[in-house]
């Protein structure tokens, strides 16, 4: 049979693999879906929570870390924006200036594959250019 | 169900199964993560399926409630070990993609069958919300990857990890750690302490403690009158008081107290509604005006254009 302990086990393992997720990814998208999953291991807690006792104070609360989900969403997406602007990159690893005094700089030692460039075909110039029209206003 | 899983893992105690599952999963994720190079994604996803068949076999013989094999817990259990593969495989699957697009389509179907759970879990109007909500997220997170990822080829944020072992170690040991404490706590683990019922004492379960009545007991309160005994006015006490202050309560008579054990009482969305206007009206509020702050700071945030 299944108990509520069978619903808080699939919700630690969410939370785990969200924190997985979380703590070695560096895409700032990645990260940002891997706290929302984490959070929905929390939410199945709570309603796992609520059916044992059978309450709604459980589908309430879960109730509210949706809210508080879907705020994190917007500031998330907008502080990405900003950061986004900055470096034109998605890498969390590019600010790793703001880190603690006293930590060494992380380093990439292993060099990305290169990618062959695709063997386009060049178009030469022929026939004559043609006068440029004057410009009109 | 639980004939063929008796007994899976003769002779291996729950510790041993959770440390199995932990380092096979942490072997697995590790193994999976996108680096530059090296990338070995047979061997990781075989030792993550691994995993999840030793995490699986430990979660469905430990956490053993009283055994019922009508077609209706067959049938929920079914649904139960589906959405709950479904969910872990493709969150599995969102950490370890490469591409942030198709993590982000892996996270919906994650989300999807987490709404399945929170179904089996009697909550129908969090499912909807869940599913408005995060439909609309996936959507704008993958514009967002859209818009800002970089094309094709390899780069930093996509085919870099930082720390893959020691960050799945911290992850995954985390939820281990997790499992283990519940185990000793589930039911089925009868040498602890304050193990709780599997069962929630319904009303009218509590009423038959306090009367002392013992032919009316159901399983739940029997488990709690036999485990209490010495205590008398403990646990039974406590659950007559709760009994009371619930049929004193102006939402005892609708939807507050979920139905039954295992029905799917689909009507409590009204009770939700009576309990969030009544006695967390202010929490809501709160939650609205957070709402509003979150998006006035979204717009502040990303308005802001640099001075050229």
């Amino acid at each position: 049979m299944i108990t509520p302990w069978h619903f808080l086990a699939v919700g630690a393992v969410l939370f785990g693999l969200g924190l997985v997720g979380f703590l070695t990814r560096r895409n700032l998208i990645t990260m940002f879906l891997c706290a929302e999953l984490m959070l929905q291991g929390v939410v199945l807690n709570l309603l796992a929570f609520g059916k044992l006792h059978g309450h709604l104070g459980g589908q309430v609360f879960a109730l509210f870390v949706l809210t508080v989900a879907a705020c994190e969403a917007g500031l998330a997406l907008a502080l990405f924006l900003t950061l986004y602007r900055r470096t034109k990159s998605l890498d969390a690893g590019d600010w790793q200036a703001t880190r603690e005094a006293g930590v060494p700089e992380a380093r990439d030692v292993d060099p990305l594959p290169a990618v062959a460039a695709a063997d386009y075909p060049t178009l030469h110039p022929a026939g004559v250019r043609p006068a440029e029209e004057p410009l009109r206003v | 169900m639980s004939a063929p899983f008796d007994h899976p893992l003769p002779g291996i105690s729950p510790a041993w199964q959770v440390v199995a599952g932990v380092a096979l999963g942490v072997a697995g994720v590790a193994c999976l993560l996108p680096r530059p190079r090296h990338r070995l994604i047979a061997v990781g996803t075989f030792l993550t399926l691994a995993s999840a068949v030793v995490l699986g076999l430990f979660v469905a013989t430990t956490f053993g409630g009283p055994s019922e094999n009508g077609v209706h817990d067959r049938v929920y259990a079914g649904l139960f070990w589906l959405f709950s593969a479904v969910a872990v495989s493709f969150s599995v699957v969102m950490v370890a993609q490469r591409n942030p697009g198709r993590g982000a389509m892996a996270f919906a179907v994650s989300v999807l069958a987490t709404c399945g759970l929170f179904l089996l879990l009697a909550a129908p109007f969090l499912m909807a919300a869940t599913v408005v909500v995060y439909a609309g997220a996936t959507i704008v997170t993958f514009l967002f990857v859209l818009m800002l990822s970089q094309g094709g080829g390899p780069s930093d944020e996509n085919d870099r990890t930082r720390e893959p072992l020691l960050g799945t170690l911290g992850g995954l040991g985390f939820a281990g750690l997790v499992l283990f404490s519940l185990h000793l706590g589930s039911p089925a683990h009868a040498t602890g302490n304050y193990p709780l019922p599997a069962e929630p004492v319904t009303a009218g379960e509590a009423e038959a403690l306090r009367s002392g009545d013992p032919a009316r007991i159901g399983p739940a309160a029997r488990e709690v009158a036999a485990r209490f005994k010495p205590a008398a006015g403990g646990r039974a006490g406590e659950v007559a008081a709760r009994a009371d202050a619930l049929a004193a309560s102006p939402t005892a008579d609708g939807g507050m107290v979920l139905a039954g054990v295992r029905d799917l009482p689909a009507r409590n969305v009204a009770g939700i509604g009576y309990l969030l206007y009544s006695e967390h009206l202010l929490a809501v509020e709160l939650a609205g005006t957070l709402l509003l702050v979150a998006t006035v700071g979204a717009v502040a945030v990303a308005g802001r254009r640099r001075q050229a």
